[in-house]
């Protein structure tokens, strides 16, 4: 399956994915309080989640299986230099390993995304920014669903389902980190001290690739449609 | 006419022990008898609300204050006395991790592994001394010193924390230091030494505390320069589980750090509400850490600040006894900030609080 996409880029656009890459360095690191020497954990997640977003934006859409493949590791590759290069502490195989996995399926859903945007709005649709935005948005559930939370105290399941959606949760149990609690999400969101319970690795990583299959099935049906249809077109010229 | 006067020479005889022994303490007889029919019913709501593994909520941390209420109750209960005994101590013991930490999750290893070397010790029995060996090691770990990377002027210094990140608050320092004591460990390890200075700075003393951020009220804080209730500002439950870090690290009542704490809680006495905190958030928490400082500070009957003398122990008895619902179980319906919602862990910390007072 080979998708046609064209190879011009608008300085206009640039900009703009440039200003968002801006916006998730901003808000990663603010997460990170200068009043504690944070740990490894939180650094390399806060780094996972900024490559990730980052390659979203800059890297051109896999228009194969191969290319959508190298896009999803093109991340880890990347983490693993800003690791070498900012973190001091060693980083163990133990905590590498899996944020590299969940930083792999993560950007395969993002990429996935993408092809499907590609495909069915046009390489220069505003669609891709929506797409980045909306996963910054779930990205920080947590911080602005925290004062919601905090007045209307919601149910233990509903709780669990917030923590359960956002992308920061899953990164933070692939490398069994308890986010919540760190100094800056204890102070700003109500979380913390609240009773809940983090997903299971397997439970999430499940439900990334059920996800991802779905899209893909999407993408395939939606790529053979289109070129039926300009198959037809051809005979009906 | 004889046996009629040895009964009643036997009745006086007893009358006259059991008001001994109320004196002791100076607490009402018939106010503690209540709370003794209130530990008795918080107990039996516990025992029915046991899963059949033994544990209570599923939560390490949980199962630990419960059995530990079970065995500092009145009734002395021990493993010899069954499966409801037995069941959580396996439960507890199911849930040794390789690090020495006990605990079901990432979250709270701290508070979990604290609370759980607390109730195995309460046991008494010797065979798990090994297992709060390695607890007390994983806690003293979890302490952020010059291993850590902290430098002793950082306000974090000696501090420690839920056990999943790098950043303390009084609340498990507290609980670590209370964990420590009940293990006994050694008193000369450097671990209280650097915990003094994490509590020190926590306090709203700023004679004792060489941090800027602290005003003079002698309350503690949550962590150094945060409250959750807003600012840094001191409230009562922070206040006493500082009282009792500073009390439990062997430092002396005359200390000024004890009596600015003191004063605070002289100033602020109240078991309607915890002092200073929001939304009566933290309540029971605060019943808890009363009634473990003040037996700790041991002084039954304190004059506030304005000239009122009360007997602790006849007041919290009394305000649990009023908040016990007719199942015997307490629960915090004001806020479920901080697992109070949970009516395992609150029936939990109040048949502490209660055996505490009624000891």
């Amino acid at each position: 399956m080979t998708l046609h996409i064209p190879h011009t880029r608008k300085t206009s656009e640039w900009i703009l994915h440039w200003f968002c890459v801006l916006l998730a360095g901003i808000i990663f690191a603010y997460t990170l309080s200068p009043d504690s020497l944070s740990s490894t954990a939180h650094r390399l997640i806060n780094y996972a989640l900024f490559i990730t977003l980052t390659s979203y934006l800059l890297l051109p859409p896999a228009r194969n299986l191969s290319q959508l493949l190298a896009n999803s590791l093109a991340p880890i590759v990347s983490l693993f230099i800003l690791s070498q290069l900012f973190i001091t502490q060693t980083v163990s195989l133990k905590i590498f390993l899996p944020l590299s996995v969940m930083t792999f399926i993560f950007s395969l859903l993002l990429c996935s995304l993408k092809q499907l945007n590609v495909v069915i709005y046009g390489k220069s649709s505003i669609s891709h920014k929506l797409v980045y935005l909306l996963t910054v948005i779930v990205i920080l559930l947590p911080v602005w669903l925290g004062p919601w939370v905090d007045v209307y105290q919601p149910s233990i399941k509903m709780i669990n389902s917030i923590i359960f959606a956002t992308p920061l949760t899953h990164f933070s149990v692939a490398v069994q980190y308890d986010y919540l609690r760190s100094l800056w999400f204890y102070q700003n969101t109500p979380f913390g001290s609240l009773p809940f319970t983090y997903p299971g690795l397997m439970a999430i990583t499940f439900n990334y690739l059920l996800i991802i299959c779905c899209l893909q099935i999407i993408l395939w049906r939606v790529t053979r449609h289109i070129k039926n249809s300009a198959l037809k077109e051809k005979v009906q010229t | 006419m004889s046996k009629a006067i040895k009964i009643l020479s036997l009745f006086f005889i007893f009358s006259a022990a059991f008001n001994i022994s109320a004196a002791d303490s100076n607490m009402d007889s018939a106010l503690k008898d209540r709370a003794k029919r209130a530990t008795d019913n918080g107990l039996r709501f516990l025992r029915e609300q046991q899963a059949k593994d033994g544990s209570w909520s599923g939560s390490v941390g949980i199962t630990a204050l419960a059995l530990r209420a079970f065995l500092e109750s009145r009734r002395k209960y021990t493993e010899d006395d069954g499966p409801f005994i037995t069941r959580p101590v396996n439960f507890l013991l199911s849930h040794i991790q390789p690090d020495g930490s006990i605990s079901e999750s990432i979250n709270n290893r701290n508070y979990n592994t604290a609370v759980a070397i607390t109730a195995l010790k309460a046991t008494g029995n010797p065979d798990y001394d090994k297992i709060i060996l390695n607890g007390q090691k994983f806690i003293q770990g979890l302490q952020l010193s010059e291993q850590k990377g902290y430098a002793a002027d950082h306000k974090f210094y000696g501090g420690i924390g839920y056990g999943g990140d790098e950043r303390p608050d009084l609340s498990n320092a507290y609980l670590a230091i209370e964990a420590l004591k009940a293990s006994s460990l050694d008193s000369n390890d450097p671990v209280w030494e650097k915990a003094l200075v994490f509590v020190s700075r926590s306090q709203n003393n700023s004679e004792t505390n060489d941090l800027n951020w602290a005003k003079n009220d002698g309350g503690f804080a949550y962590m150094p320069g945060y409250s959750p209730h807003g600012d840094a500002v001191s409230y009562g439950s922070m206040t006493h589980a500082g009282l009792i870090s500073l009390l439990f690290a062997g430092i002396d009542k005359k200390d000024p750090r004890v009596q600015a704490s003191y004063k605070w809680i002289l100033d602020h006495y109240t078991l309607e509400k915890n002092p200073g905190a929001k939304h009566n958030q933290g309540l029971f928490y605060y019943y808890n850490a009363f009634a473990k400082s003040m037996k700790a500070y041991g002084e039954d009957e304190i004059t506030d600040s304005n000239g009122i003398l009360h007997n602790w122990r006849n007041d919290l008895s009394r305000k649990l006894l009023e908040l016990q619902s007719k199942d015997g179980s307490w629960v915090n319906s004001d806020s479920p900030r901080w697992w109070e919602g949970n009516k395992h862990l609150v029936t939990a910390w109040s048949v502490i609080s209660l055996n505490l007072v009624i000891k």
